[in-house]
């Protein structure tokens, strides 16, 4: 426990700029605002009903203590009748029952509120990721801030019941310090001011644990949750059973989870000193009130059932406060997933519409640098290229030599580089070239097969603009996949993937479905083909090269391939090393400089010579 | 019901220890909650006796330092309550988890390639949390609430006996009411699976990082917020509606147990009329109602539905995971990494006879009536067209698919005769759908030969075959890094052709018998894959190499050559032997000549 204080307040310091001692109340007052302002009705009618259910409390007190009164009269025989009794046991059913109405429809309100904020927190967070730039995805600061949004849609209900929590202290707490008043302006001052420190400390505690939880514990849990589930994807499950590594992983899985334990341990101690210091403060105070009301008691001064009545309530604030400190220490308080979660939708989303473009004629690239956030060293440096409409351009280059940045490059996805991208002779802006990338169609190394119909896989090159049959079948006719899925019982219908009992593809199968995912954009004007037949057998991939080349037209075309015998047959090549352009040319002027190019030319070339 | 207490008692069992520290702390806070109440009485019995005496006695004083006190404890022990409830779960979680990781582990590789095992087995691991809380959630109901409901009722027949038929009364209409309800639940989640795993399918596409380059170079991203938004909405909608019939139902409830509730309130009423009670029992007992009413909702929702609701849940677990063997038990408690075992001696030669197979969902046999031999130091190439069954061919051959007919043998033993993990060793396998793991590189490697993890000789020596060591040390990394971002904030992402070499490394590691290299350079530089494959003869030394690859001028590094057709094997032979031929090898080889010429 030493230590760990020790080491806690060191690290404090370390980072002091991060904490926020605030956000506790800033994410809070946000919450509140996001939900009136999203749904201003709903959110008015809940908010009543709890004002009208706290009334269920103030109700149930005022019965305990005329009833206790009237008991008491009655045991002592001043006062024999029943039916002044029956009288307000009839009352309290009656408000009761109502209660309980309201209660039925606040149920069906928060149930309908809960259901729809967290499908509105969800789809906010889907869109605004889905259209944020690409290169937050390099950023791990990123991705951890985003595995702890992501559950802030479940959290968004615990959020309101938070909200409701503290709506419901501020009325009982006006309510109490009423009754209370009765007795001495001083009592519910010291209620009011001893309810509000414990308040405040535990909200400052809550900053404390956050702080520790998204150092230590987040991350934890990340790797945790990632060894629970490594054995369930397919691919994972054949590797783990051959390689028998179920005993590796077990162990990895329960060393991850001790430690995670520890840590959530750890950061719920943090909280455990100042709940007890909180405890003794609040219990010290009921004492010396009890004590005091006793002795009004005995002077006459308050009769019977307010002491009863005092129980009661001074149990109830207790219940109240604790309850509201337990969202915090039993680990489920939202404000960890929410803050993150507003963190992620205030980043600035792009615009990925369809919009009409000017034609991609010639693209330059100037003094292009380009370095990954965590990354040392750069991608790329000092890139000096340019192309023009209707080239045929191979891209060759050793293994992580910045060939696929370069063409990330090209589709717009980066943006922090530095130099010019020079578009018709023009330099465009850094924001534009996203605009200009709907013109260029690109087949990644590691492309999808998406688990939707084979029609559906085809049109998503097309922006899900809805084609033909006719036209789809034609394209697929194309590629060479038309008489595989003519054979499927449902065409160019049938669904692809596990999801709903589909059909698998083999990965030859699915590299042409890619390539029909080309031809589905007409308007292309660049094609980037980032080793697009790495998986066909020869015969097909030559006869897809061919396919390509032949349908590419006027269109300029990327063409990344290890496969040096097409790189022979295009108009330029440009070949890549540590970064830079090392050498380009066309093949003849190439080979004659007898550098890389020529190197790997000819060392592939013995293989079938 | 008995594969409930069944799955209860593996959680438990091997945890013995903190669950019996749980059950005492949660006796005591119920305990001293209830000791409270009492002591509550006896201060208002007190104030009244001095209402009439005028003076503030020392009981009343006592009485209420006690009461706080006991208040105090109540409170503070509910950290110690945490802390341990914590510890528990988590031990529990950790044991559950393992046995399910542990039988899909044993399950044959068939049967994921079916979709109803699918939906079952992330039905089951989407339920895991809830079993396991479940089992908590019990002990914490019977030990807190149990043993409150039993001293209240204990309290209630000492005073008005009339009471105990009043909660025996509210517990059997909560009962029923719950019971519905978390049936209904139930039925609901099982029906939504499909949609669910759609919904969250969709949401991959939008938020995950191997989607992101695509959706956003096609601008698709409004087309699938849309479909996650429909599937959403139905599920949400029916979620609502069912919500929405359980809480009528459950406020039917409550007006019942009310009404119910009034009526004690009269008898209470009239016994202190009588002078049965006084008013510190009034006071008591008219508290105690409405606690009663808490306990018992509280055991009803926790172990009667609860237990209605998760057995539905631990029955799917319990299908999945049961039967443990004792030898099961100790090897997933202690998750000792096995020993090495030569089941089939030194490995000499391997016959395959007439082998088939068929995926569960596909409609024609992906490999038919397949036989050939592979015999110690050779290097076979299997060869063919996309979709002719290679893969498929392999898998079969290293005992990750179960052959529907047909034999394997090695050294003319029975495959089917022997344990998969003793087959296995046998073995190292490349991937073509490799998982990317997120571990250090050392260890990426190391679990190609689980068995020899710490033997660091034979990871350098696994390095220095495909050439791994220069290129992490030309990036200047260290062994250690972690590959992948998935948890590590310094985790560093490694090039298609990078993930490549790890794995070509993993399959070396341990200098397996039988190396199996499905498109191992698809994704290499012509130097890299040069250095790689033109030393595979000399890396392999006298073991065997299975190869599968489009790369066809490497076939004729190969001893054999095997071409499949649409599953069936129709050449076999040396490269010179193929090309006389003039078959599909000739016309594939040929092809890729004309590139370089």
């Amino acid at each position: 426990m030493k230590i760990f204080k020790r080491r806690f307040s060191k690290s404090e310091t370390a980072d002091n700029d991060k904490i926020n001692k605030k956000e506790f109340f800033a994410v809070q007052n946000r919450i509140f605002g996001m939900l009136i302002k999203m749904y201003p009705k709903e959110a008015m009618v809940i908010f009543i009903l709890l004002i009208l259910l706290s009334f269920r409390s103030i109700v149930f007190v005022k019965f305990i203590e005329t009833i206790s009164n009237q008991v008491s009269h009655m045991i002592n025989g001043q006062q024999t009748e029943l039916s002044s009794l029956f009288k307000t046991i009839f009352w309290f059913i009656f408000i009761s029952c109502i209660c309980i109405g309201f209660q039925w429809i606040y149920n069906y309100c928060s149930n309908k509120f809960n259901e729809l904020v967290r499908y509105g927190v969800e789809q906010e967070l889907r869109e605004t990721v889905s259209h944020i730039s690409y290169e937050y995805y390099e950023d791990n600061t990123f991705h951890e801030k985003f595995y702890r949004a992501n559950e802030a849609g479940a959290q968004m209900g615990q959020a309101i019941y938070g909200c409701a929590q503290f709506v419901k202290i501020i009325i009982l707490l006006f309510y109490y310090s009423i009754i209370l008043g009765r007795l001495s302006i001083l009592l519910p001052l010291i209620l009011i001011v001893v309810d509000f420190i414990t308040f405040f400390v535990s909200s400052g505690t809550i900053d404390m644990q956050l702080d520790y939880y998204r150092r230590k514990v987040a991350p934890l849990w990340r790797s945790m949750n990632y060894f629970e589930h490594i054995a369930e994807p397919l691919e994972n499950h054949q590797h783990i059973q051959a390689n028998r590594l179920f005993s590796y992983f077990g162990n990895k899985y329960s060393e991850q989870k001790k430690r995670y334990l520890n840590n959530t341990l750890r950061m719920n101690a943090i909280c455990f000193i100042t709940e007890v210091v909180m405890s003794v403060t609040i219990i010290f105070c009921y004492v010396l009130t009890l004590l005091f009301v006793g002795k009004k008691l005995v002077n006459g001064q308050v009769d019977i059932g307010f002491f009863v009545m005092l129980f009661t309530i001074l149990l109830q604030m207790f219940d109240v406060i604790k309850q509201y400190a337990g969202i915090v220490s039993r680990g489920n308080w939202y404000i960890r997933a929410i803050g993150d979660y507003f963190d992620i939708i205030d980043l600035s989303k792009k615009n990925f519409e369809r919009q009409e473009v000017e034609k991609i004629d010639s693209i330059s690239f100037e003094n292009i640098n380009y370095k990954y956030p965590q990354a040392v060293s750069g991608a790329l440096s000092c890139c000096n290229v340019s192309f023009k409409k209707g080239e045929k351009i191979a891209i060759v280059g050793y293994n992580g030599s910045g060939k696929t940045t370069f063409v990330n490059l090209f589709m717009g996805l980066l943006e922090q580089y530095g130099g010019n991208i020079k578009i018709n002779g023009k330099i465009i802006a850094k924001e534009e070239l996203l605009r200009y990338s709907q013109n260029v169609a690109c087949i990644f190394q590691d492309f999808k097969q998406y688990q939707m119909s084979i029609k559906q896989n085809v049109e998503i090159g097309n922006r899900f603009m809805s084609m033909s049959d006719e036209k789809v079948v034609e394209i697929l006719k194309c590629v060479g996949l038309y008489d595989d899925v003519s054979c499927m019982k449902d065409g160019i219908y049938t669904q692809l993937g596990e999801l709903n009992y589909g059909q698998e593809l083999s990965m030859g199968q699915r590299q042409k479905l890619a390539i029909a995912r080309l031809l589905a954009n007409e308007k292309a004007d660049i094609w980037i083909l980032d080793e697009p037949t790495a998986y066909l057998d020869p015969v097909t991939e030559v006869e897809s090269y061919n396919l390509i080349k032949s349908l590419a037209g006027d269109r300029l075309v990327l063409f990344i391939s290890h496969r040096l015998g097409y790189a022979a047959q295009s108009d330029k090549i440009i070949v890549f090393n540590e970064g830079n352009i090392a050498e380009s040319g066309s093949h003849v002027e190439l080979m004659a400089k007898k550098g890389i190019y020529y190197k790997m030319f000819e060392i592939q070339k013995g293989w079938y010579i | 019901m008995k594969k409930t207490i069944k799955v209860m008692m593996l959680g438990l069992r091997g945890n013995l220890k903190y669950v019996f520290s749980y059950v005492i702390i949660v006796l005591s806070i119920t305990c001293i909650s209830i000791g409270s109440t009492m002591i509550q009485k006896e201060i208002i019995n007190t104030a009244e006796r001095d209402l009439v005496t005028g003076v503030l006695s020392k009981r009343f004083v006592v009485g209420c330092i006690v009461f706080s006190i006991m208040l105090f404890l109540v409170n503070a022990s509910k950290f110690l309550h945490t802390y341990v409830h914590n510890l528990v779960q988590q031990n529990i979680e950790i044991k559950l988890k393992k046995c399910l990781m542990f039988s899909s582990y044993k399950t044959p590789h068939d049967e994921f390639y079916k979709t109803d095992f699918q939906k079952k087995y992330s039905f089951v691991c989407k339920n895991m949390q809830n079993i396991s809380r479940y089992i908590l959630s019990v002990l914490n109901t019977v030990f807190n609430h149990g043993v409150s409901i039993v001293t209240i009722s204990v309290i209630f027949l000492l005073y008005v006996p009339e009471l105990f038929v009043y909660m025996i009364t509210i517990a059997v209409i909560y009962a029923v009411t719950y019971i519905y309800t978390s049936k209904k639940k139930y039925n609901m989640s099982k029906e939504q699976i499909g949609y669910q795993r759609e919904a969250d399918y969709y949401s991959d596409v939008l938020m995950k990082k191997e989607h992101a380059k695509e959706i956003r170079l096609y601008g698709v991203q409004h087309a699938f917020v849309d479909m996650w938004k429909s599937i959403y909405q139905k599920l949400f909608r029916e979620r609502y509606k069912l919500a929405n019939k359980n809480n009528r139902l459950t406020m039917l409830t409550e007006y019942v147990s009310f009404f119910c509730q009034a009526g004690v309130m009269f008898l209470l009423v009239y016994k202190c009329y009588i002078r049965a009670i006084n008013l510190g029992e009034f006071v008591l007992l008219f508290g105690l109602l409405e606690k009663c009413k808490v306990n018992i909702l509280f055991v009803v929702n926790n172990i009667i539905a609860g237990t209605y609701e998760v057995s539905l849940y631990m029955n799917d677990y319990a299908d999945f995971v049961f039967p443990i063997s004792k030898e099961a038990d100790k090897q997933i408690q202690e998750c000792r990494i096995g020993e090495e075992t030569r089941f089939f001696g030194e490995f000499q030669h391997m016959s395959i006879e007439n082998i088939s197979y068929k995926y569960p969902n596909g409609d024609k046999e992906a490999v038919h009536e397949v036989s050939f031999n592979i015999n110690k130091g050779e290097i076979v190439y299997i060869l063919g067209y996309n979709g002719s069954g290679k893969t498929t061919l392999v898998k079969l051959l290293s005992g990750i698919l179960t052959p529907q007919n047909g034999l394997l043998k090695i050294n003319d033993v029975d495959c089917s005769l022997c344990k998969k993990e003793d087959l296995f060793q046998y073995y190292g396998i490349a991937f073509q759908d490799f998982p990317r793991y997120s571990l250090s590189v050392h260890d990426t490697v190391g679990i190609g030969k689980i068995e020899r993890l710490n033997n660091e000789q034979e990871i350098i020596d696994a390095y220095n075959r495909t050439g791994l060591n220069h290129v992490i040390e030309n990036k200047s990394l260290s062994y250690e890094v972690i590959l992948g971002k998935e948890y590590d904030a310094e985790g560093i992402d490694l090039s298609g052709g990078e993930w490549q070499q790890v794995i070509l490394t993993q399959a070396h590691m341990g200098k397996p018998d039988i190396l199996v290299f499905d498109e191992p350079t698809a994704s290499l530089d012509p130097i890299e894959e040069m250095k790689i494959l033109e030393n595979l003869r000399l890396q392999i030394e006298d073991r065997t190499a299975i190869l599968i690859s489009h790369r066809i001028g490497f076939a004729r590094i190969a001893d054999r050559i095997v071409v499949l057709d649409d599953g069936r094997l129709v050449e076999q032979g040396s490269h010179d032997e193929l090309l006389s031929r003039k078959g599909i090898y000739y016309k594939m080889f040929t092809t890729l000549q004309e590139l370089y010429v």
